[in-house]
């Protein structure tokens, strides 16, 4: 999942122009009229809004009823359709959502924090502060080959859909088939590329029929793969290759996946009422095969997109967890420390870097010399940074997330970071950075000053997060320095794309986040031609290495790759500059208990969550 | 008048076509397609499909045609971001919803700050009229975001009177659920406030003036019968001119108020889809927003006819 940038706040803008209200064009005419037409104008106004408002809102006819626990008398949910959303229901969980997608398609992994927990795959990952783990789901078991290239999933019987039917392997085989099928364009169609004839129907030579995809009976799934890949498993806790019942998917032709109202869910619960940017109600899906454990009978979403709304609704008890940024971190760790409030932080395969214009040296022409690349990135101290400007994460020294692991252990934990070595020698010594900046100008050939040279950081979002770290960024490079640094500060996500692509900058803040738990899914980004949103980092070497490893079934082998790999982008080559790793945090309330959450999987995960008041 | 009403509604349409189509080409300008982002994974054959699928695969003079026989057809497409979503479903969904919040801010708001206005034109220099200029710079300076914060904290998080998000919906969608509105539309009315009182109050002061309000005092006319016959009466024109205005922008303008307070309107709505470079969905709002305001503004026109004789809107005169 590419992060270039925050893209909060970008909102802002525009909805200022959308408020403006007042007018300038009056026309001074001498006119008589009356206090009545005030009334008139909105009464005729409402009047018309009415005749075209009538009979609607169906979807949303139980009540968008943000229904509160404040006492306020609860009359707009009186009509409800959905009478499990009426009334009390014990072990309800009220939960906040930033913003509604409206995509209901597995395949598509859009809005897979929904997906994750009314959708069941082969696998599911679950994370605490003991990192992630990988459990059976809607396999029971699976059988490898021992060339690595046949995967047998034996499916549990007592799975079912939401309506009933039972979950089968022809339900896994139409969905990744469907995953690949090249009239959809599915995102995430290539986690599938290694599997017999997959890329091929995909690119349309090939029929759906010779993929290496097979339901041998009603539970046993039997997957091909082309070569050996020791990172296919760690694929499968995606919402992609999740199943899809072939009836309704059909049946509902093109509105699959746009229309909740027309799923079947097979997870631990089910969507039972959606209405966009308010709210949403998952009930316990009594079909699901383990719904003796599932402890809670409903959850309960809002769409809040202000922090201080969502702060306001978990002080008073409205919300039971809070995903806390910014201010709002040493507010409730104060909480906690006074025993009002449980705490989480779980590590999320997310991390920031510096990257660097590459291809043809940056506005300042500087960046495709390494030494100027280093000092720069030296010249910043990531622990300070990660303190004051976000009061969270983990300051990083190389590439791949710690949340990663390889045969089970953390990838950090077998992987030093050998950039730190050198950063060491030069954190925090202003003369030594300036020396090896004039090296890399010397090696260039520039004659320029340091102090007249200017370098230009592409940002954009216009929280105080945002603003806190390019301020942070551009005070640590010019003091270190010596140099000017020039902050091009834009809007929105487009604009700050399209100054990146047309190399108007000489660095920026990027991100990556995991699609899947391998070291590889990190360092696949920055092999020449795979992203042109990173700064255009290129190394034949590197390139050379990362395709050595096709194939390559061995994982201490692997391990010496990546971390071969890893030396030569981070330490070596400074093809970018990590700043830190990223994390989840999460505040939740004292009567809420076994509360998850998942590094590849849903964002939260609540099959054993509940609720104690 | 039948003549002049036949011209008007022409007029109307070359204006919303000049309107699309200015809207369609600006659009065009900007940098990058909706599909950018997601198509840049994929491959060419399959980007080639996704393309055809939004139609975006074809010259930009042909899609001009096939948007300009879409509006004419009520019909707007799909939106390119979010799947499923069409404009018709937009207006059938959450207009009514932003409708309510509109004109229950735009009748609380006008009518307090017309009030308001009256009150510091005729105490003029009283406490009551710097009071009045006072508050209305305070609600006009500050931004409507932070209103709905401190209100939603004050109202429903320290009180706990008050709802702090939800909209009324279902059979309550107009009539109904009160208590969820009262905070999303006292923020949002403090704007009409400042303005309308403001308004009023400057054009009052413009008529007291005037000559004929002194004949009417010589008359021996009672106070009373002054402000309402003579003063109020004609200060009217400027706050007609700018109702078109409020009553158009407050359907669709209370982005920040239906974020706040999580209501499904159809402002947020347009803001996103601005971001998104989602082009069907900008189109439709764009055109549904500017026949709005034109016609608020036909009405406005009529209603000058109405009220005063002596306006004559075919050019004649009498």
């Amino acid at each position: 999942m590419k992060y270039n940038s925050p893209c909060a706040d970008t909102a802002g803008s525009a909805g200022e122009g959308l408020r403006k209200k007042g007018g300038t064009s009056m026309r001074k005419r001498n006119k008589v009229v009356s206090l009545l037409l005030a009334g008139c104008m909105a009464a005729g106004l409402l009047a018309g809004c009415g005749s075209s408002g009538e009979t609607q809102v169906a979807t949303a006819d139980n009540a968008t009823a943000a229904s509160t626990s404040t006492g306020a008398a609860d009359s707009a949910a009186t009509d409800s359709a959905a009478p499990e959303t009426a009334g009390e229901v014990d072990g309800q969980i009220n939960l906040r959502a930033v913003a509604f997608g409206n995509n209901f398609d597995v395949q598509d992994m859009g809005w897979r924090w929904m997906m994750g927990e009314c959708y069941e795959g082969l696998m599911r990952d679950v994370a605490d502060e003991n990192g992630d783990r990988f459990e059976y789901a809607g396999a029971e078991s699976m059988d490898v080959s021992d060339d690595g290239l046949v995967y047998t999933f034996h499916l549990r019987k007592d799975a079912k859909w939401s309506d009933g039917q039972p979950v089968t392997a022809a339900d896994y085989e139409y969905g990744w088939k469907r995953l690949l099928n090249p009239e959809y364009g599915y995102s995430y169609s290539f986690f599938l590329f290694n599997v017999v004839g997959a890329e091929e129907y995909y690119n349309g030579q090939g029929s759906a029929d010779e993929i290496g995809i097979k339901a041998v009976d009603d539970y046993t799934f039997e997957v091909t793969l082309k070569v050996a890949d020791p990172t296919f498993q760690s694929k499968l806790v995606a919402t992609p290759l999740y199943p899809t019942r072939q009836d309704v998917a059909e049946a509902a032709g093109d509105q699959w996946g746009k229309d909740w109202t027309k799923c079947v869910y097979n997870g631990p619960f089910a969507m039972t009422n959606l209405v966009e940017d308010n709210s949403m109600t998952w009930v316990k899906n009594d079909q699901y095969w383990d719904k003796d454990n599932v402890k809670l009978n409903q959850v309960n979403w809002y769409c809040v997109a202000e922090n201080a709304t969502a702060a306001t609704m978990f002080d008073n008890g409205q919300l039971d967890v809070f995903d806390a940024a910014g201010d709002y971190i040493a507010k409730y760790d104060k909480e906690v420390e006074a025993g009002n409030m449980q705490t989480m932080t779980t590590e999320y395969p997310g991390t920031m870097v510096l990257c660097y214009e590459q291809s043809g040296g940056g506005k300042s022409g500087l960046m495709k010399n390494v030494n100027i690349r280093k000092a720069i990135s030296y010249s910043i101290n990531r622990e300070e940074m990660v303190s004051a400007v976000y009061g969270r994460y983990t300051a990083a020294y190389g590439f791949v997330s710690p949340a990663i692991t390889l045969d089970g252990t953390s990838y950090r934990k077998q992987a030093s970071e050998t950039m730190k070595k050198e950063y060491e020698q030069y954190a925090g010594d202003a003369d030594k950075l300036k020396a090896l900046f004039q090296k890399g100008l010397d090696e260039l050939g520039i004659t320029d000053k340091p102090e007249d040279i200017t370098i230009t950081l592409l940002s954009q979002g216009s929280a105080t997060e945002n603003q806190l770290e390019r301020e942070y960024l551009q005070q640590s490079i010019s003091q270190n320095l010596g140099v000017k640094v020039e902050l091009n500060t834009v809007g929105d996500y487009q604009m700050f794309a399209n100054e990146r692509d047309n190399k108007n900058y000489d660095i920026f803040v990027g991100g990556w986040f995991s699609d899947y738990n391998d070291p590889l899914d990190f360092l696949n980004v920055m092999k020449t031609g795979v992203y042109d949103s990173y700064g255009l980092y290129s190394n034949s070497e590197y390139d050379s290495l990362i395709d050595s490893l096709t194939g390559e079934n061995d994982n201490a082998k692997r391990l010496e790759i990546y971390q071969k790999l890893e030396d030569l982008l981070v330490a070596q080559d400074c093809g970018v500059a990590p700043l830190y790793y990223s994390d989840k945090h999460y505040y939740y309330q004292n009567w809420v208990k076994d509360f998850y959450t998942s590094s590849f999987g849903a964002s939260q995960e609540l099959y054993r969550a509940s609720v104690q008041k | 008048m039948p003549k002049y009403l036949l011209r008007r509604f022409a007029e109307m349409l070359i204006t919303l076509f000049l309107i699309a189509t200015a809207t369609f080409f600006l659009l065009e300008a900007v940098p990058g397609d909706p599909l950018t982002e997601r198509a840049s994974k994929l491959s060419p054959t399959v980007k080639e499909n996704l393309y055809k699928r939004y139609g975006l695969d074809k010259p930009m003079m042909e899609r001009y045609v096939i948007t300009m026989k879409g509006i004419c057809k009520g019909e707007f497409g799909e939106s390119v971001v979010y799947a499923g979503q069409t404009v018709q479903k937009l207006i059938h969904d959450r207009l009514p919803v932003s409708a309510r919040l509109g004109i229950q801010q735009v009748l609380v708001g006008i009518t307090i700050g017309l009030l308001l206005g009256i009150l510091a034109a005729m105490r003029r220099g009283s406490f009551w009229d710097y009071m009045v200029i006072a508050l209305s710079v305070l609600l006009i300076s500050i931004p409507n975001l932070i209103f709905g914060l401190m209100l939603q904290k004050i109202f429903a998080g320290n009180l706990k009177v008050l709802p702090t998000i939800g909209w009324p919906a279902g059979k309550d969608l107009w009539f109904g659920g009160w208590e969820y509105t009262i905070l999303p539309t006292l923020t949002g009315c403090f704007s009409y406030i400042a303005t309308y009182a403001r308004l009023l109050k400057t054009s009052m002061l413009d008529v007291i003036n005037q000559d004929y309000v002194l004949t009417a005092e010589s008359k021996g006319l009672s106070r009373g019968q002054i402000i309402r016959r003579h003063i109020l009466r004609n200060s009217f024109i400027p706050v007609i001119t700018q109702l078109p205005m409020s009553v158009a922008m407050c359907i669709t303008g209370s982005f920040f108020i239906e974020s706040i307070f999580s209501i499904p309107g159809i402002g947020q709505y347009y803001v996103t889809a601005v971001n998104n470079q989602d082009l069907s969905i900008i189109m439709g709002e764009t055109v549904i927003i500017a026949a709005l305001y034109i016609g608020v503004l036909f009405i406005t026109d009529l209603l000058y006819v109405v009220v005063d004789p002596r306006i004559s809107l075919t050019g004649k005169s009498r």
